[in-house]
């Protein structure tokens, strides 16, 4: 019995009542949410000694051996990602509570709903419950886009929902190939039926996978979704798509890879990455408005964990884990500000010609650290990771680190030019400022905290990530403690 | 030769579909371009698990032990999970449509032009 599986019926169960609940009762409903993320979040610490000591841990639904059965397989590295999208949940329901001032139960509803497609990716060892949860994923997200049913939401939404729902098809057409060829859906089986298969179909199968997967995590060319989604969202929810479901996506890409078919595919891994890379950073030089800015960058951030672990895991996981961090900082502060300032302006023109005599200072110190992070300042968690990549990029190909440097100097313009106008102007316009509850405060505070630890003491994060580098660089473990062998 | 057939349907349902999905500009056609498109892959997936001169996978009483002559239960069983997923997306879509028609008065795709950059 996996400890940390608990999350998913728990936040099922939230998902359902909250509605229900929702007409007797209004003020339960954040109350049921917060409770749920937080036994989630409670259920995945505990998960940490028991994988410590069998690598990886396993359980059949319903008790239907391997490899007939659905799988459901917690190693090293679905443990980190089930650790960070249960936080970064917990800390975006714990900001909703006050950010968000209508239809109460639809929003939680939903957010238990987009939580348990994430665990589900995160948990699962079978292709096919994989595109399942994809799709609850998706599912949700789309709704969530068109929360505030504007005209900007509604045409971000629909555009989301069209070309996401093609993407995830071709997830579908891909397992329907794989059954084809194989036999079999469980990943650990199909490991091992692959070493041995040589069939034309095999890239094909591949590339369908990398496909739809690569829409889920905004890589060039498929990410232009991203910015409009991030405009049109509530901002909670837009640090969980920037940050969990990023971390979700990259790690069933990850899993295909390096798992199921047992490839590194450096090169083009390599090249997606600088391509995406760049291609971030430029575009969000341009942007005024700051969502879509800091969308741009997490495009941007994505396409540096396509590189890192093109060429070293350890860089590859440290940095997925940074980056969401990170990503969730930034999100999260924004909307602190913007309910600081009782304004739902995210031009940052707009947002320039604001007072801010006596805005709460927590908000510019959490923003500056995020940006800093992102960029690769010293002394903040950005900068370990990213220094893993130069080093490891030096070795490989020099011109791959002075693009990598080059895309660093641009983040930090563009998060400088972002500060500077956001919280920095010396506008005249007055509003009414509106104080800010622990409930917003305290995830920001949190990490940020998380931010400066990784940074001053970096070498822990790289010795862990090392550990968990090592389960994945060969699948023999998994497949042996999936199957039963 | 029938299992041929349905395999080659299943590739054209697909390549309409998509066909649809990109060159009309009614949104509604757009979203029956997906329908089109998900049923050429249910049609793979079920004619992957035939067999020929197969019957269907129910056991009529405790002594049947033909179980080789069956075809396969498990493609139909994800395709009616993906049957539902995509009704439920389907039904999302056709509520998105109608707010887009409220608010934009017109279901052209080339009309929706509000978020730049």
């Amino acid at each position: 019995m996996i400890t940390s599986f608990i999350s998913i019926p728990t936040l099922l169960c939230a998902a359902f009542l909250i509605p229900v609940i929702g007409i007797y009762d209004k003020k339960l409903v954040p109350h049921i949410a917060l409770t749920a993320t937080l036994i989630s979040f409670i259920s995945s610490l505990l998960t940490i000694e028991p994988v410590l000591e069998n690598k990886v841990l396993v359980d059949y639904m319903g008790g239907w051996m391997a490899p007939y059965g659905i799988a459901i397989a917690v190693d090293s590295f679905s443990l980190m990602i089930i650790i960070l999208i249960t936080f970064t949940g917990f800390l975006a329901a714990m900001f909703s509570v006050k950010y968000i001032k209508t239809s109460h139960a639809e929003y939680y509803s939903l957010l238990c709903l987009l939580l348990v497609g994430l665990l589900g990716i995160a948990h699962t060892g079978d292709l096919f419950n994989l595109f399942v949860f994809l799709e609850i994923t998706s599912i949700s997200s789309y709704a969530l886009t068109a929360f505030y049913t504007e005209k900007t939401s509604i045409e971000a939404s629909i555009k989301y929902l069209i070309m996401g729902a093609f993407a995830t098809s071709l997830v579908l057409l891909a397992t329907a190939l794989t059954y084809g060829l194989t036999g079999t859906l469980n990943m650990a089986d199909l490991a091992v039926r692959l070493s041995t298969i040589t069939s034309p179909a095999v890239p094909v199968i591949l590339g369908l996978f990398l496909t739809g997967l690569a829409f889920k995590s905004a890589i060039v060319p498929l990410h232009a979704w991203k910015p409009d989604v991030m405009q049109a969202t509530p901002v909670p929810i837009g640090s969980l798509f920037a940050s969990a479901s990023i971390a979700a996506s990259l790690y069933a890409i990850i899993r295909i890879l390096y798992t199921v078919f047992n490839m590194q595919l450096t090169l083009i891994l390599l090249i997606a990455g600088t391509i995406t890379m760049l291609l971030g950073a430029i575009l969000a030089m341009q942007q005024d408005n700051i969502l879509r800015l800091l969308a741009y960058s997490a495009i941007s951030q994505v396409g540096y964990i396509l590189i890192a672990f093109a060429t070293d895991t350890t860089s590859g996981i440290y940095h997925l884990f940074n980056v969401t961090i990170i990503e969730a900082l930034l999100f999260l502060s924004i909307g602190a500000f913007m309910i600081n300032a009782n304004t739902r302006e995210t031009s940052m023109a707009g947002l320039n010609r604001l007072s801010k005599h006596n805005y709460n200072k927590i908000i510019p110190a959490a923003f500056l650290t995020g940006a800093l992070a992102n960029a690769g300042i010293p002394l903040l968690n950005g900068f370990s990771s990213k220094w893993l990549i130069y080093t490891t990029t030096l070795d490989i190909c020099p011109l791959l680190t002075i693009a990598a440097v080059l895309t660093s100097v641009l983040t930090l313009a563009y998060s400088l030019k972002a500060y500077h106008l956001i919280f920095r102007g010396r506008g005249k316009a007055d509003n009414a400022l509106k104080n800010l509850d622990i409930t917003m405060l305290l995830p920001l505070i949190t990490l940020t905290i998380i931010c400066i630890y990784f940074g001053i003491f970096a070498s822990q994060g790289a010795l862990i990530s090392e550990k968990i580098a090592e389960s994945l660089t060969s699948n023999t473990q998994y497949i042996e403690t999936v199957l039963g062998i | 030769m029938m299992i041929a057939y349905s395999y080659i349907t299943a590739v054209i349902l697909i390549a309409l579909g998509t066909y649809t999905l990109l060159a009309k500009e009614n949104l509604i056609k757009k979203i029956i371009g997906l329908g089109i498109f998900t049923d050429g892959i249910h049609l793979l997936l079920i004619s992957i698990g035939y067999k020929k001169e197969g019957i269907a996978p129910i056991i009529p009483d405790i002594s049947f032990h033909h179980f080789g002559a069956m075809v396969d239960p498990l493609p139909q069983a994800l395709v009616l999970t993906s049957i539902v997923i995509d009704l439920s997306l389907t039904a999302l879509a056709l509520v998105l449509i109608i707010e887009i028609h409220k608010k934009y008065g017109t279901i052209n795709a080339k009309h929706l032009r509000s978020l730049k950059g």
